[in-house]
């Protein structure tokens, strides 16, 4: 029985390890938009266009290279490997077609720097949203 | 102003700016940085009548193991000092003919965004018209160990000097890329060791790219002026003229025997599927030039590629071909002296081979591995078997005429990284 527990345990921690945390893109609470949709949010962090409809210029923000919400995020984004995303965006950086994200190293600078600039965005775990930034978008 | 001397003083100012605002080292990492490519290639060749390489600025390689090709070491520097400026400053190194430091800055420009939507750039910046654009230099960004001789291989000018104009736009679901640009360059064609440069003066085109998440459409168009500061060719161009008394047939091709004051029309179209782990990608040129020497060109290749994990297989075909040049045969006069019709007869065949000398009739295919071993480190391993057609391995390097067909097996093993 305890044998039995013990496999129910490390079943459990295997499934709550594959079920992705729940990842938003959140904005400054002066941010004049309402959402974004899954395409925008794609152009913004794929580098082809970050002008919204009313003109503003969006400034992604991205988590470090070996942090499993970066590979999360762009895995249910564009279902991409971080690998596939590096040589991506090594095609567009090095010719000169567009600088990739600025990267931030926690959730809480993520959300210090979105709280301080009006036309920046950032993507943490939902259970991270404080009531100084607004949710934009869920990423599912 | 000269604009090599412009792109001279960018790269000045850039590092002016750089040293000024407010302490270099205390920058805001979010307005600068410094990003790094590189490739370290091991090449074996199998033939000693031609030579293999990746363009024509290269010396290539015969019978032989080389990291001469494949191997190259790229350093590029961002700076956006406001929101609307930005300079950008690129240097590689690697191998090619005269090499200099000016040769190695690849980019060297100011850029302004007039509107949110639309950039404005002065300066030094990479080739646009292609669907690899100028990253071609960046092996960690491509599935192959290098982009085919066949058709990237004839355009090695790395960079121009001018201005240029691009503007962003949705359309259909995805983002349509639009670049204008007037700028001069020079290009150096290696031809069996002799250097030849060539100067690109003026280049003008636009390039019309439209991408979403699975498919990106190309298509271009260029315009280059040569220049061929070179004499060497009056000299063949008297000798064709004092045999016109004698060689009548020979006129039409006298003034075509050298690049000089010619115009070139470059038409590319591309088009790139990457998605559900495949990568399919086609490129198709034409190039015509107002000499029949150097005539119209046709290239392509398709590259499929399927992504297994870590492991990516893929397969290349590229082709390159342009129109033989029949040079006018000389009628041997039985009323001039011996000597004469020998010497005629010579004539005609040396301006055959100088005809020839720019014939290309070549097709490669290629079998190849990306591992990706690390999210910034691919470790690549290429065969390839290049078939080149009498006379027709301009792109290649070929000391003497070849009469016969000419098979290349090269292999290629490659480390790509970012750092």
């Amino acid at each position: 029985m305890k044998m039995l527990s013990t496999l129910l345990f490390i079943v459990m921690i295997s499934v709550a390890d594959s079920v992705d945390a729940e990842l938003v893109v959140i904005g400054n609470n002066d941010l004049e938009i309402r959402g974004l949709t899954k395409k925008q949010i794609i152009d913004i962090y794929m580098g082809r266009y970050s002008v919204l409809p009313n003109g503003l210029k969006v400034i992604p923000l991205d988590q470090d290279i070996d942090s499993s919400a970066r590979k999360h995020f762009y895995a249910k984004l564009v279902d991409k490997s971080i690998s596939e995303i590096n040589a991506y965006w090594a095609r567009l950086l090095f010719s000169g077609r567009a600088t990739p994200p600025r990267v931030v190293k926690t959730e809480k600078a993520v959300i210090e720097i979105v709280t301080k600039n009006a036309s920046v965005i950032g993507y943490i775990d939902s259970s991270m949203v404080t009531d100084k930034v607004k949710v934009i978008t869920r990423v599912e | 102003m000269p604009v090599n001397t412009i792109t001279y003083w960018m790269g000045i100012v850039f590092a002016f700016l750089f040293s000024i605002s407010s302490h270099a080292f205390e920058l805001d990492s979010s307005k600068f940085r410094i990003n790094g490519f590189g490739s370290l290639g091991l090449t074996k060749a199998d033939n000693e009548l031609i030579a293999s390489r990746n363009n024509v600025n290269q010396k290539g390689i015969f019978d032989e193991w080389s990291s001469r090709l494949d191997s190259n070491l790229g350093l590029q520097l961002n700076y956006d000092p406001t929101d609307k400026l930005h300079f950008a400053l690129q240097l590689v190194a690697e191998e090619r003919s005269n090499n200099s430091l000016n040769r190695s800055v690849h980019w060297a420009y100011l850029g302004y965004d007039v509107t949110p939507s639309l950039e404005l750039r002065l300066g030094r910046t990479g080739p646009n018209a292609f669907l690899l654009s100028d990253y071609r230099k960046v092996g960690y960004a491509q599935l192959w160990t290098h982009a085919p001789l066949e058709f990237y291989g004839q355009f090695s000018s790395d960079y121009g000097d001018g201005i240029s104009l691009i503007h962003k736009t949705p359309l259909a679901g995805g983002v349509l890329r639009t670049q204008t640009w007037f700028n001069q360059s020079k290009l150096i064609y290696n031809s069996n060791g002799e250097e030849i440069p060539l100067e690109l003066k003026p280049t003008y085109g636009i390039t019309a790219t439209w991408e979403n998440d699975a498919w990106t459409y190309n298509a271009s168009f260029v315009n280059v002026r040569f220049l061929d500061k070179k004499e060497d060719y009056k000299a063949f161009q008297q000798l064709l003229t004092a045999s016109l008394p004698i060689w009548p047939q020979i006129n039409p091709l006298i003034d075509e025997v050298t690049l000089d004051n010619t115009q070139a029309h470059y038409y590319g179209f591309g088009v790139a599927y990457n998605k559900n782990d495949w990568t399919i990608q086609t490129e198709l040129s034409l190039t015509e030039t107002e000499s029949s020497i150097i005539n119209r060109t046709r290239s392509a290749y398709v590259l499929i590629g399927h992504r297994f994990g870590t492991l990516t297989p893929y397969m290349v075909a590229a082709i390159a071909k342009n129109d033989d040049v029949d040079v006018p045969a000389y009628n041997v006069n039985p009323f001039l002296p011996d000597a004469t019709n020998a010497a005629a007869l010579a004539l005609q065949q040396g301006t055959q081979q100088f005809a020839d000398s720019f014939h290309k009739d070549q097709k490669t295919l290629s079998l190849g591995i990306r591992w990706d071993i690390e999210p910034k480190v691919a470790l690549k391993a290429q065969w390839e078997r290049t078939w080149v057609d009498p006379h027709g391995g301009t792109l290649l390097m070929q000391p003497e005429p070849l009469d016969n067909t000419e098979t290349i097996d090269r292999f290629t093993l490659k480390v790509d990284f970012l750092y």
